[in-house]
């Protein structure tokens, strides 16, 4: 079997970037670190001059990729339906500005460029000519609270089948996946305003059982909770409600959706191995890694997976940098069980 | 409800003193400086109603997730001063609102109180490095982009500035997300208006901060 490549997404250093506490340089030399075959970059975040950087720019990133042994694997870029009020992007800007990343991901080595669902189907289509002269992989990021079965994914799909091109694929992010709200959903509550321990034990029995959100309210009751116990519990972990799914987060339980994972896979060349918290005995309690992971070798999947660390949203005490070295390790351990 | 800055190195490089204020009901947050986010003070009320728990968590979740909150950076507020005692007006940075830069058409307006004063829009604009628009002009330059790590500014026109001592600054800044997972055509005005709520719908941060001059 062959050994499952790993890439570090520098965007889990962004907040400390964001807020001048690191520099580029020291992101790159922390990457180096940490265990990864290679680095994903966000281009809006850390590209200085985005959407058209400079080709000075573009040297320096070469070299210290060269100088820090990384190999970069995945530019991310956005499709951003919100520059003006009123309207959607027209295709010519999609396909525009879609151009211009592939170019820019190109020049700085970059082999896998990520777009978002936005993108459409049929401009996809379009963008394959560009994306094989290039000779780079042009993807979609599969993101929560979108599933493979949501019908653009199905179109989406169906160009992949239709076209059967290495060039056109998906980036499926964990966060479609999760069963439940993160393990450190509550951090964000000072002391005294909710019962913690009360609502982690029933967010834990949210992610792995079936037992229906009325029952675990009264449970809630029944174990010296409140309504505002209740209120916390609706808004923070019970967030499966259809009318919200659709732009909220949903859970899925104990049934993610395992056949679309799979179906999926031989489009994939790259993976946002999103997650919450690894705790100490390397498990990660909010996504099925071990059950995902054993899809992925079923299948033979020989792209990447990038440990995307989103856990600083609900809990930024917790040393970051750690738990992505969990998160590798643990991928790597559940690769290697048989 | 005053609360100190916690960053102690940040607080000794500058003289000028900055009190950053946050109030929510009876909560009290400081700002957590090295993480760069305002986190809750344990040291709250134990006796709080169920309301204003409530409240804590109702404040707590509109946060959004890497959505910064807190636009007004500290010690940089100074008065516009030129040659022989001449100044213009008075100018302060802003921290960047997003984990990964925004769209300058994204902002729909930005609202500025002095000393609970309104500042006419026609006196406010917007500088990032060699752009400078009139914040009521903002969302026509859909071109511009404003990295996180960019310079930007707020310029305001007061012929001779703010006086010596203590000014409250309060700032409200309503903008529209760059991105979402709506989808359409340019042209599908109607599907816009019936699918992308998350598009439509601008979130008005606001912050406010005792500068000294």
């Amino acid at each position: 079997m062959n050994k499952l490549k790993h890439s570090v997404t520098l965007y889990g250093f962004g907040n400390r970037y964001v807020r001048g506490l690191c520099t580029f340089d020291e992101i790159m030399q922390k990457a180096r670190g940490m265990g990864g075959d290679g680095i994903e970059l966000v281009s809006p975040q850390m590209v200085p001059g985005h959407p058209n950087p400079s080709d000075s720019w573009i040297e320096y990133f070469k070299e210290s990729c060269a100088v820090n042994d990384l190999d970069p694997v995945c530019f991310s870029i956005y499709i951003d339906n919100g520059k003006h009020r009123g309207r959607y992007l027209h295709e010519a800007e999609r396909m525009t500005d879609t151009i211009a990343g592939m170019e820019y991901g190109k020049r700085m080595g970059f082999k896998i460029i990520r777009s978002q669902d936005p993108l459409l189907p049929s401009t996809m289509e379009k963008l394959l000519p560009y994306a094989e002269e290039l000779d780079v992989h042009l993807a979609i990021e599969l993101h929560g609270p979108y599933t493979p079965s949501t019908p653009i994914f199905a179109e989406y799909a169906e160009l992949f089948e239709r076209k059967g091109s290495d060039h056109l694929g998906v980036v499926m992010d964990f966060s479609a996946f999760a069963s439940g709200a993160p393990s450190n959903c509550l951090a964000i509550f000072p002391d005294g305003i909710c019962n913690k321990s009360l609502l982690y034990e029933i967010n834990k029995l949210y992610a792995t059982t079936e037992i229906p959100e009325e029952k675990l309210i009264q449970m809630i009751y029944d174990k010296g909770g409140d309504d505002v116990d209740v209120y916390v519990a609706k808004r923070r972990i019970f967030s499966i409600d259809a009318k919200t799914a659709r732009m909220g987060t949903p859970f899925w339980r104990t049934h993610p959706d395992y056949d679309g994972f799979r179906s999926l896979l031989k489009h994939s060349r790259y993976m946002h191995g999103k997650f919450y918290h690894v705790d100490e005995d390397l498990l990660c309690p909010d996504i099925d890694y071990a059950g995902f992971v054993r899809i992925m070798k079923e299948e033979g999947y020989s792209g990447y997976i990038a440990s995307e660390y989103e856990g600083d949203r609900y809990d930024n005490t917790v040393d970051d940098e750690e738990q992505i070295r969990r998160h590798i390790r643990m991928l790597d351990k559940l690769w290697e069980e048989k | 409800m005053v609360c100190k800055i916690v960053d102690k190195k940040q607080r000794n490089l500058t003289k000028i003193k900055d009190k950053k204020q946050k109030d929510t009901g009876n909560c009290v947050f400081y700002n957590n400086r090295r993480k760069g986010t305002m986190i809750p003070n344990r040291r709250f009320n134990m006796d709080k109603s169920k309301q204003e728990r409530i409240n804590v968590v109702d404040e707590l979740l509109s946060r959004g997730g890497l959505v910064l909150t807190d636009p007004l950076m500290p010690a940089t507020l100074k008065n516009k001063e030129f040659a022989h005692g001449a100044c213009t007006g008075y100018t302060f940075r802003l921290n960047n609102l997003s984990y990964r830069g925004v769209w300058i058409s994204t902002i729909e307006s930005i609202e500025l109180i002095v000393d609970e004063e309104p500042v006419p829009q026609c006196d406010i604009s917007l500088k990032l490095g060699s752009f400078s628009c009139a914040v009521c002009e903002l969302e026509n330059n859909s071109d511009v982009f404003w990295g996180v790590t960019d310079e930007c500014r707020i310029n305001v026109n007061k012929v001779g500035g703010l006086s010596k001592g203590d000014h409250t600054v309060e700032l409200h800044i309503a903008k529209r997300n760059d991105f979402g997972h709506s989808y359409g055509e340019g042209t599908d005005i109607e599907g816009y208006m019936r699918d992308a709520t998350e598009l439509q719908r601008s979130t008005v941060v606001k912050d406010k901060m005792v500068y000294t001059v």
